[in-house]
């Protein structure tokens, strides 16, 4: 299982990493929204979880390029702050899946991935 | 051939006859002793006892034919064999002699050598047969009459069936007790009566398949043990069943009574169990409520007078709690139902905590009370600190009741260590009046006191030190006493604590300062006078609360308000805690699925605990609880320690205060626990900040607990915090100084995840809600100081993350 994780902070991204890591999956890092959707395109994850404030393109837009320009129906999982939840509304009808509000616990990303993958396949 | 000298009679009266037989004989070769007899007469005297190889009997004879005389031979029982001697042509008397009893018979003709020996080793060979036969017979005869004898007298019932599933025996006394006639069934097929006696042919079948079987079967309300087993032939082939049913019916309902008896007894626990934690319940509830009105009662004003009589009620009270906690804690222990905990704490604090509790008595008495920690005790033990307390307090109080001057003293040691475990001996020594000898032997045992006059002068239940030999015996301890009466006993225990876990508990910081007035909490608890204690500890504190009469109740409310926290009661009708708050976290929608709660719980065992952590809970508080207890566990739950943060929140984001969301980092209660060391002082003087400066800034249980043992992790984690941190820290005042608010909220945004995973959450917490604020609420001179705040706890943590990587590598 390839998880794709898109996250600017580098601490959150190795605790994420490790965490997933652990539970078994193959973790693709990506700092940016650009590097994201290269890699999304080319390696093709199962899963993709991208915080919403980042570098050159926004978790938001994300979504929009993998449902709409990629055309990939791979669950997504939106990393959202407090105070954002219009945000998460907007992700959801772009065609997010799930989110989780930061500061979040890498078990209960665990989960969340674990119930998405098991409801897509 | 025959070697012994054989013993032969011949009856015949007429000369020439015998001389004939006497000369045949000769020539025969046959070694003999030859006997004759004349008559009838002397036929019989000479056959009266007196068994020969062989007799001659001539068929006529005077006195009587020979006929007769063999008829009366043979009644006589004599079975030697008779040779009838008969003229030639008289086959009719031959075959009448042999019909009988005459073994042969043989013409007067033939009385030649060669006929004569002829005949009279076919005698002989006869006799010897019919000799062996007749023992065999004989011992058959024995051994049937034997088992016959024994079968007839068992309570059993013997049976055979062969192949053909016919009954072929059926015996035993135990027939005759079933009343069957056993001649109605035998040589008949079995599967004909399997309704009439206790024989299965199912059974039958399977041991006629080579299997043994044995089963129980009731029968006319008689219990058999009937056991099958198959019969072979020589050459090893089932010819048939065999068995044996025995009554077992006695047996049987002795097992049913024992049975029975056993069930009563359990179920009788089962209540006995019912009872006591009903009890628990029901004695505390009130208790509760006297002790909790007490200390509101305390904290008005009262005339000297009233403050004295209060008091007096406060120690009542305080005496019969723990009266009632001996009598639940003995009845638990007999009962099998006491269970430890495992759970890592500090055993200094421990002991400070005792020697606190027990101080103002020690003062009141003026005596000393000094504690005396062995160095070598690791920072933190794992065990059951409540039992440990419980141990300690009890030895302790016992010492400064039985001591009028002097001093008592607690002591810890280390006795054993190894990578794993410690052992460590406890003594608590007293200056007192001492155990008399012929009193040490029994202190231990229950209601005993060294003399009936010790429980009216000192008071208690006499169930204390029982209680603490049990608790010390039941974690694998050893507890001993000395004394020497008039000059003071010492109470010595041994106990072993697990040490591997090194989890650096955050010290307490003062809470009684903190300000959680803007909270709202939601109480859930069926007991009136409950309610009045929890409401005037809340309004002390003025903090907004609800009260929930019942489980769904508080559903209802948790559904339609927003609180912060949300304590629950256990038992309550209608709806439970537990059900109400599985309730809560399942059904509600966020945030009201998230937010924390506390149970309240009446004596809680480890077990309890689990289930209200089983049931989303966040914690628990024992009822009656001190409510400085409640407080601190209230902050730590709701995470509203830092005065800073709070002072931003009142006056910034008044609206948003009440939607601060808990870390739920961690569910469980334990890991709340380790954030307790990061509230800082509400007071901003010089003390206060000294304090603030002191107090432990990281916390790594989070990073640990992540990283399950992967200590290259935490380092590279530590590492990058190290690498990262102080330049974002920097860009994030640049960005501050010079306005670019946008820029500011998206550096806090991004740094805030990696002061959590430090464990500072009070500064994570803080850039969370700077990240909210509007340009308005930025500009604010609280901001600007929060914002130092962070810069130099920051750079405080720099140091200690250091040493622990240091450490760690």
């Amino acid at each position: 299982m390839k998880v794709l994780v898109c996250e600017d902070d580098e601490m959150v991204l190795k605790m994420v990493e490790f965490k997933l890591e652990k539970e078994g999956y193959q973790v693709i890092l990506a700092k940016d929204g650009k590097e994201a959707i290269e890699k999304i395109d080319s390696l093709r994850p199962d899963i993709i979880i991208t915080d919403i404030m980042m570098p050159y393109l926004t978790g938001l837009e994300i979504v929009h390029k993998v449902r709409k320009q990629l055309n990939i129906k791979v669950p997504i999982i939106i990393v959202s702050s407090i105070g954002l939840e219009k945000t998460v509304l907007e992700a959801f009808q772009l065609g997010a899946d799930d989110f989780i509000t930061k500061p979040f616990s890498p078990n209960e990303l665990s989960v969340r991935v674990k119930r998405l993958l098991m409801k897509s396949y | 051939m025959i070697d012994r000298k054989l013993q032969i009679l011949v009856v015949e009266d007429d000369e020439l006859d015998r001389l004939i037989i006497k000369k045949a004989l000769k020539n025969s070769n046959i070694n003999h002793d030859l006997h004759f007899a004349e008559d009838h007469e002397s036929g019989k005297a000479a056959t009266h006892n007196q068994e020969y190889d062989c007799i001659f009997l001539y068929y006529n004879l005077p006195g009587g034919t020979g006929l007769e005389l063999l008829k009366e031979i043979r009644s006589a029982g004599n079975q030697s064999p008779i040779i009838i001697v008969t003229s030639q042509g008289d086959e009719k008397i031959a075959v009448e002699a042999m019909k009988n009893g005459a073994n042969d018979y043989i013409p007067k003709n033939l009385l030649s050598g060669d006929g004569i020996a002829q005949s009279v080793r076919y005698m002989v060979n006869m006799k010897e047969q019919s000799g062996r036969q007749r023992e065999l017979e004989m011992q058959l005869s024995t051994a049937q009459n034997q088992l016959k004898a024994v079968v007839a007298n068992s309570p059993i019932i013997l049976f055979a069936v062969n192949a053909q599933s016919e009954i072929t025996l059926f015996e035993g006394k135990g027939l005759d007790e079933l009343k069957i006639d056993k001649e109605k069934f035998l040589n008949k097929p079995l599967a004909e009566f399997s309704k009439e006696i206790p024989i299965q042919l199912e059974y039958f079948n399977q041991a006629l398949a080579g299997k043994e079987v044995k089963i129980v079967e009731e029968w006319e309300n008689k219990f058999f043990e009937i056991f099958y087993t198959s019969i072979r032939d020589n050459s090893n082939a089932i010819i048939g069943v065999i068995g044996i049913a025995a009554d077992v019916t006695v047996h049987k309902r002795i097992q049913e009574q024992l049975e029975h008896a056993k069930q009563l007894a359990e179920d009788t626990a089962k209540i006995k169990e019912n009872f006591l934690a009903n009890m628990s319940h029901e004695i505390r509830t009130p208790m509760n409520g006297i002790i909790g009105l007490t200390r509101i009662l305390m904290n008005t004003s009262l005339s000297e007078e009233q403050g004295g009589y209060l008091s007096s009620i406060k120690m009542c009270s305080d005496n019969l709690m723990v009266i009632i906690d001996d009598i639940l804690d003995f009845s638990k222990i007999e009962a099998g139902k006491m269970t430890f905990e495992e759970v890592p704490f500090n055993l200094n604090e421990s002991i400070k905590h005792a020697i606190e509790l027990f101080q103002s008595k020690a003062d009141e008495k003026n005596i000393q009370l000094v504690s005396d920690v062995d160095s070598k005790i690791p920072a933190t033990i794992t065990g059951d600190p409540t039992r440990l307390s419980q141990i300690i307090n009890n030895l302790v109080s016992n010492a400064i009741k039985f001591t009028e001057k002097g001093e008592v003293r607690l002591s810890a040691r280390v006795i054993e260590k190894t990578t794993e475990k410690a052992k460590i001996q406890f003594d608590v020594k007293d200056s007192g009046i001492g155990i008399p000898e012929k009193s040490l032997g029994s202190i231990f045992e229950s209601f005993t006191q060294a003399s009936s006059d010790t429980t009216r002068k000192f008071g208690g239940t006499g169930l204390g030190l029982t209680i603490v030999k049990k608790l010390v015996e039941l974690q694998n301890g050893e507890i001993t006493v000395k004394s020497n009466p008039g000059v003071g006993t010492c109470f010595s225990f041994s106990l072993e604590f697990s040490v591997k876990e090194v989890i650096k508990k955050a010290e307490n910081t003062k809470i009684v300062d903190h300000d959680i007035s803007q909270l709202r909490i939601l109480i859930a608890e069926d007991n009136k006078i409950n309610q009045l204690v929890v409401r005037k500890i809340f309004s002390d504190w003025k903090t907004t609360i609800s009260f929930a009469d019942n489980g769904e109740q508080a559903v209802q409310l948790a559904k339609s308000e927003h609180f912060d926290l949300i304590l629950m009661d256990i038992q309550m009708p209608i709806m439970d805690g537990l059900t109400a708050s599985k309730t809560i976290r399942t059904t509600l929608p966020e945030p009201f699925c998230s937010v924390p709660i506390m149970a309240m719980t009446a004596h809680a065992t480890a077990s309890e605990k689990q289930k209200c952590v089983d049931h989303g809970m966040n914690d628990h508080i024992n009822k009656p609880f001190d409510p400085m207890d409640l407080k601190k566990k209230i902050i730590v739950l709701t995470q509203t320690a830092n005065s800073t943060l709070k002072k931003v929140q009142s006056t910034h984001s008044e609206s948003k205060a009440t939607e601060l969301k808990p870390n739920h980092t961690s569910n469980t209660a334990q890991f709340s626990n380790a954030s307790i060391g990061q509230s800082a002082p509400a007071t901003p003087n010089n003390e206060a900040v000294n304090h603030f400066l002191n107090a432990p800034k990281i916390n790594l249980n989070y990073l640990k607990q992540i990283a399950e043992g992967n200590e290259a992790f935490i380092i590279e984690m530590i590492e990058m915090f190290l690498n990262k941190t102080p330049q974002a820290i920097s860009e994030m005042n640049d960005h501050f100084k010079n306005k670019n608010w946008e820029e500011f909220k998206k550096i806090a945004h991004r740094i805030k995840p990696s002061f959590g995973y430090m464990g500072m959450s009070e500064i994570q917490n803080a850039l969370s809600k700077v990240e909210l604020m509007n340009d308005k609420e930025l500009k604010a001179p609280e901001v600007d100081e929060l914002l130092m705040e962070i810069a130099s706890r920051t750079s405080l943590a720099y140091a200690q993350l250091r040493t622990e990587l240091t450490s760690l590598k």
